[in-house]
């Protein structure tokens, strides 16, 4: 330095100084009190878990949750394992339920506006005047609600009933179309329920069932069941539209047909069906008009397409139409709904892998878009006296939003039960903030025979009140006698289960709600099981579902059963409009610059309501990997020729509206159109969503689908223009491929199974049916394993004989034997089996001997590191054909390990914090050839490049195989990460602040990291820890299964396995040895603890992109 | 007997007082959410701000003053932590005077009557009124020793079911992990880390409760040493 002070001496000063800091911090803290329970409850230990079960209420899915608590609170929701909707797991936004929580811009109790801001109210006021402003306006009164089958809506439409008022019940993704279709067709105004698993081929006709459309934790669980390879055989999901979402990213074959001529692409392949033999029932008329070549020329592909999808679509009840999909809503899209429909019926598909009998409940009877369009005239005409809003956010959600707020403005006595002082909220004069539903009683109906129950988890954290008391209470104050009047919510819901015999089985109800609680749900009916079996026993139905229950081969060569049994319902010719006659219709569509615009459902936000999470605004895209703001994804060579990349400010412009965003070259979308995703740009709804991204509905002409109702999201028009502004994009994954480096690997089917073969694995035709998921409960013993209530008896308990089966797995002779013995033999009776063969049949692995296997390192003989032959190898396996590029895993992560969320800016500088990350990498020169996804997290390698770096060993490897990071040693000098070759480690550049009460979130089992200190993945060593110390708590080892991490625990397709490496016949143990390992970047002697599947591919896999293997 | 290491290890300064629970530390730790950040009051003028102001003013502080000043500082905080700070012997007034020696040692209660979690939580578990008041006012009646002023503390504050706000006295940093089941269902006795409780009129820190201490015992009985079985 040129001032003299030596550097050196510099430092000996700051470090005695900092001595002297760091010992006076000891003293001059305050004395720290422990606060004992008075009375303390009967289930809450302190230091201990507590589980309870409940149903997530984010979207309208309906989840089974398990939340658990510590010490009262809330700090972690996982999926119920029991849920035949969530199998064990959660999406995104299931686990940033917290977040909603302990918002922080919760209304904290009730509340009455008073000039510009708002005065405090008791409940008991609050209540009164509710009560009087309904009775001031009886009979002009309208409710405005959610659509929420179970007890809360049989109340609200009591309430309305008693109080003379009209009930809006709205869904802003309510799939008016679906439901149009089914009622024009069959009579039933109702979204079928799927069955994925069951699906050979799956065909999406934009319908994003792994996001938002339907009940998507099911649907993606059961896709990836139907799908992933397992034994030889893999499924088949083609997309059609002209916009590609995650569920879009997914399929194997992408048919980019003209913007709405879906309907006609799947007519022309339903009369090829036809034509080769099928039965068309109703539809034959139809299906007669339908010229294949003219409709091939109108979807712009080729016949030849549409006559191989054909012929792979028929295969008698194996496969699966789906759509339209929201973000495909055009003013075709019931007659895309009819056609799919149809091409079902043609197929065979109805009461096997779409049952009619059994419903999407939600959506059932939800008013549709232009029923929502129809009130605003009367509010602004003065008709609507009292105007009470629970749920909808329709100021926010509707293209003519202003309108509706504008409208508000007309209506005397607004009210609202929101919890968040949303766009609508804020309007209102009343606020009745509702409970959390983390915080409420309730129950809820996802399907038809499925009731889930909802249960206060810890006790309100705001002063606010359950809408379902404030009902109550209300129509008691204004003397309205309700039918089934009860004085609180939790007895009208117990009332209503008492009165409709949910609880069966006989004995006492009380017992039986117990029960109830204890499982989060009853199934009434015969329904649930296998979605196949949906329909009621007593008819034909049953001899149906048997058969497609009945395994492989069988099952596809039965027949399919005859129109009118009831399994497949009638097409009822009469309802029908002529299909071909309805083609969409894009106004504006001469322009010479004009593309199509399409608004989709984000899979982060929904509809825009979990917009305040800030888990989820931190969360990038699975897609464009934005966060905290929109981008508009344009096809690269439309941006090229206007001269756009990525982070280029442009201009979207629509005959309603403009709004200006970054641009984001997206491979996965039509040249002639462009997308915009929903759920941003609020002007209200609390600091964390205000003011982020743009709302494009305010782009979207307000028009509804003529036959059904439904908002159009893709029938509007834009133009493109270019500010010349770039921003440095908030943008977590900037390139969209793997530039060479082999790091998502495929390969052919052909190859999966010639590898298979050689291992003497008895392998499926490649189109069969996996015998584990044909019965529809192939995933239940791999879910338990997850909850760890039912561990398998009989593993290598953790010290002694581990130890044993360690030394045994250096010698590569043993590993052949247990690879291959493990794999088919009958006579192999490890009780470890019936999981392995579940997973295999539900699709994926097989065990198979891989040479570079991490448990071969360190060289038998050698002495590396600090490896203790007593101690166990924690590793992992991640079969990239179950990923589905979610993003699940990383909420959960964040939630499990106290990741600070770091807001915008950090994101821009590349400082984000996610301990795992999922990269999408898109195959092929011109990105054409598919995309794979591939969770990066810390490798644990046993070679690990950042640990002889770490100047102060914070970085160092444990005797178990952990690579660890002491935070108490970290002293920030990021040489780790420099040498990192995976970029899996962050820095603390900010000490991360959570406003109150989002800190009450925190997991107390993980330390709260500071500034200046590295962190990354642990494998959730508090899990492993917490195992370990129960186990020998039980003079046991820890057993195969017991030990889960938060992204494996959460993960809807089971895609990760953690176990311990040693362990020859842990599950883990025989994933990692399938054919399809590989380890990223393995060239560089890491020696990591993960090993990959690879993907499996359709196409033909040139050895480049399989990375040379 | 491991129960008497505790006066053996004691810091050449004295009893240690415990660490501060937020913040503080020997390493400076990562803490829980917000942390005061760590401030070099006295450092400033002869060393880091130092820097700022020779770029403007060319004075060039000499290196023995510098060294000087960071000595004195350490030696001024030293002083301070172990003699005026809060928690030096003494300092500590528990809401109720509780005789651990009366409980534990006169009438051989057993530590997990009270702390009842401790072999199978983290937490050891701080007794709840109830478990107080289940001896001393059994149904509200007074049984043991109600008469005492002590007890009759006890008495107001289940009469009032106000939790008793006891202050802390062992206190790990947030970043260390100390599982109570792990080392009680190994057979330790309480004593070996909490000291012979059953003779303490009050509960006092005799021991380091620092790295070392811990390292030590593990070292001893041959348990894992590796830094991530208490630091995650």
């Amino acid at each position: 330095m040129s001032n003299g002070v030596e550097r050196r001496t510099f430092l000996k000063v700051l470090g005695v100084s900092g001595a002297g800091a760091a010992l006076s911090g000891c003293s001059t803290g305050s004395a720290e009190k422990l606060i004992p329970y008075v009375v303390p409850p009967e289930e809450i230990v302190p230091g201990m878990s507590t589980w309870y079960r409940t149903t997530c209420r984010e979207c309208p899915a309906g989840c089974g949750m398990n939340i658990r608590t510590r010490e009262g609170r809330a700090v972690k929701a996982e999926g119920n394992p029991l849920s035949p909707i969530a199998h064990g797991k959660l999406c995104a936004r299931g686990q940033a339920s917290l977040h909603g929580l302990y918002n922080p811009d919760r209304i904290p109790q009730a509340l009455v506006r008073a000039g510009r801001g708002w005065d405090k109210l008791t409940w008991d006021q609050a209540e009164r005047q509710l009560a009087e402003a309904l009775l001031a306006h009886r009979g002009r009164s309208v409710f405005l609600t959610h659509s929420y089958p179970g007890s809360m809506d049989l109340l609200v439409d009591d309430f309305c009933a008693a109080l003379g008022i009209t009930r809006v019940k709205y869904e802003t993704f309510g799939q008016e179309p679906v439901r149009a279709a089914h009622r024009m067709l069959f009579g039933a105004d109702a979204m079928p329920v799927h069955d994925f698993s069951q699906a050979d081929v799956v065909l999406s006709f934009g319908a994003d069932f792994m996001e938002t459309w339907g009940s998507p934790i099911d649907y993606a669980y059961t896709w990836v069941q139907g799908h992933a390879y397992s034994r030889g055989r893999r499924g088949k999901l083609v997309w059609v539209g002209p916009h590609q979402t995650l569920t879009g990213l997914n399929a194997d074959e992408w048919l980019a047909v003209v913007p709405g001529t879906e309907h006609i692409a799947a007519l022309a392949i339903a009369r090829l069906i036809v034509d080769a033999g099928a039965s068309a029932g109703g539809a034959a008329a139809t299906l007669a008009n339908v010229n294949v070549d003219t409709a091939a020329q109108q979807c712009g592909i080729g016949r030849a397409q549409l006559e191989a999808l054909a012929a792979e679509f028929a295969r008698a009840g194996r496969s699966l139409a789906v759509g339209p999909g929201i973000g495909a809503t055009h003013n075709a899209a019931t007659a895309v709904a009819m056609a799919v429909a149809i091409l079902n019926s043609v197929a065979g598909n109805y009461g096997r892998t779409v049952t009619l009998a059994r419903r999407e409940e939600p959506v059932t009877g939800a008013a549709s878009y232009a029923d929502l369009q129809a009130l605003i005239p009367r509010l602004r005409g003065g008709a609507v006296g009292a105007l009470l809003v629970h749920g909808p956010n329709p100021v926010y959600s509707l293209p003519e939003g202003e309108a509706f707020a504008e409208a508000l403005g007309s209506v005397p006595f607004v009210a609202s039960f929101s919890p968040f002082l949303d766009e609508t909220t804020e309007r209102a004069r009343l606020l009745l903030p509702d409970h959390h539903f983390l915080e409420s009683w309730g129950d809820f109906v996802p399907r038809t025979g499925l009731t889930t129950l909802v249960q206060p988890v810890m006790t309100p954290v705001f002063s606010t009140k359950q809408t379902g008391d404030v009902l109550l209470s209300t129509a008691a104050r204004a003397g309205a006698a309700l039918r089934n009047a009860a004085p609180t919510y939790y007895d009208y819901v117990r009332g209503r289960w008492q009165r409709e015999g949910l609880i069966t089985g006989g004995g006492d109800f009380d017992e039986g709600w117990r029960a109830a609680l204890q499982a989060g749900f009853v199934v009434s009916g015969a329904a649930i099981a296998p979605a196949a079996a949906g329909a009621t026993a007593a008819t034909p139905a049953a001899a149906g579902a048997a058969a497609v229950t009945t395994p492989g081969p069988a099952a596809a060569a039965s027949p399919a059963p005859a129109p009118g049994t009831g399994v497949a319902p009638v097409i009822n010719a009469q309802g029908m409009p002529a299909l071909a006659a309805l083609p969409a219709e894009f106004a504006g569509a001469g322009a010479a610059d004009s593309l199509h615009l399409v608004i989709y459902p984000s899979y982060r936000f929904y509809d825009g309501r979990l917009a305040d999470r800030p888990w989820l605004q931190d969360l990038p895209d699975p897609i464009s990997k934005y966060a905290w703001e929109s981008c508009v994804e344009i096809n690269p060579r439309t941006a090229e020729r206007l001269g756009i990349d990525n982070g280029h400010i442009v201009t979207v412009r629509t005959a309603q509206g403009e709004v200006r965003l970054p641009a984001f070259p997206y491979p996965g979308v039509r040249e002639d159109t462009v997308a915009i995703q929903l759920g941003q740009g609020h002007t209200a709804f609390g600091p964390y969503a205000k003011g982020r991204g743009v709302n494009a509905l305010r782009l979207l002409a307000p028009l509804a689908d003529p036959l059904s109702g439904a908002l159009l999201y893709l029938q509007t028009r834009a133009t493109i223009a270019h500010t010349g502004d770039w921003e440095r994009p908030v943008q977590a994954g900037l390139r969209l491929d793997d530039a060479g480096r082999h790091i998502a690997q495929r390969l052919s089917l052909e190859d999966a199974r010639h590898k298979d073969e050689l291992r003497g694995l008895a392998l499926l035709p490649a189109g069969a049916v996996p015998a584990g998921a044909a019965t529809g409960t192939g995933a239940q013993p791999d879910a338990e394993a997850h909850l760890g209530t039912d561990p398998q008896p009989g593993h290598t308990p953790e010290p002694g004989a581990a130890a044993a089966s360690a030394q045994a797995g250096a010698g590569s002779d043993v590993h052949e034997e247990s690879g291959v013995g493990g794999g088919h033999g009958a006579e192999d009776v490890h009780p470890n089996d019936a999981v392995v063969r579940s997973l295999q049949g539900s699709g994926g692995w097989a065990p198979a001997t891989i040479d570079a296997s991490p448990q071969g390192w360190p060289p038998p003989g050698t002495h590396y590191g600090e490896y203790s032959e007593t101690q166990p190898r924690w590793g992992m396996a991640i079969d990239l054909d179950r990923c589905i590029g979610c993003t699940a895993c990383m909420t959960a992560c964040q939630a499990e390990n106290n990741i600070a969320i770091v807001g915008p800016d950090n994101i821009r500088k590349g400082r984000s914090l996610h301990w795992i990350r999922i990269e999408r990498y898109w195959h092929g020169e011109h990105h054409e050839d598919g995309v794979s996804f591939l969770p990066m997290l810390c490798q644990h390698c046993s070679n690990a490049p950042c640990e002889p770096v770490c100047p102060v060993y914070a970085a160092y490897h444990t005797p178990d195989g952990l690579n660890a990071q002491i935070y108490n040693r970290c002293v920030g000098t990021r040489y780790c990460a420099n040498n990192c070759p995976y970029k899996v480690r962050s820095l603390n550049y900010y000490t991360a602040e959570w406003p109150e009460p989002l800190n009450w979130q925190l997991n107390p089992d993980v330390t709260v990291r500071e500034k200046g200190v590295m962190e990354k993945c642990t494998f959730c060593v508090q899990r492993i820890r917490d195992a370990q110390n129960v186990a020998r708590r039980e003079d046991r080892g820890v057993m195969d299964g017991e030990i889960v991490p938060a992204c494996a625990q959460t993960c809807p397709g089971n895609a990760i396995v953690f176990g311990n490496t040693k362990d020859p016949n842990s599950l883990l143990r025989r994933v990692m040895e399938s054919g399809r390992g590989y380890r990223v970047l393995e060239a560089i002697n890491t020696q990591s603890a993960i090993t990959y599947l690879k993907r499996v591919s359709l196409g033909e896999e040139s050895a480049a992109a399989s990375g040379g293997h | 007997m491991r129960g008497q290491m505790g006066p053996r290890h004691i810091a050449p300064f004295g009893p240690r007082a415990p660490l501060r629970r937020k913040g503080g530390g020997d390493t400076l730790p990562p803490a829980r959410a917000r942390v005061r950040p760590v401030e070099f009051p006295a450092a400033r003028p002869t060393g880091v701000r130092s820097l700022d102001s020779i770029q403007v003013a060319m004075v060039k502080p000499p290196k023995w003053a510098l060294l000087l000043g960071g000595v004195l500082l350490l030696a001024v905080l030293a002083v301070g932590a172990f003699t005026v700070g809060p928690f030096a012997r003494g300092g500590i007034v528990q809401p109720i005077a509780f005789p651990h020696d009366l409980h534990a040692g006169t009438s051989q209660i057993p530590c997990m009557y009270c702390h009842h979690s401790a072999d199978r939580s983290q937490d050891a578990g701080i007794p709840s009124v109830q478990v107080c008041a289940g001896c001393h006012i059994p149904g509200g009646q007074p049984l043991v020793r109600a008469d005492r002023p002590e007890v009759q503390k006890l008495v107001a504050y289940w009469r009032e079911q106000r939790p008793i706000p006891w202050v802390r006295i062992y206190d790990l940093p947030d970043h260390a992990h100390f599982p109570h089941m792990r080392h009680v269902n190994a057979g330790l006795e309480c004593q070996e880390c909490h000291g012979p409780v059953e003779t303490m009129k009050e509960i006092e820190l005799n021991q380091p409760l620092r790295m070392g201490w811990c390292i030590n015992c593990h070292q001893e009985k041959q348990v894992r040493l590796d830094c991530f079985v208490c630091h995650y």
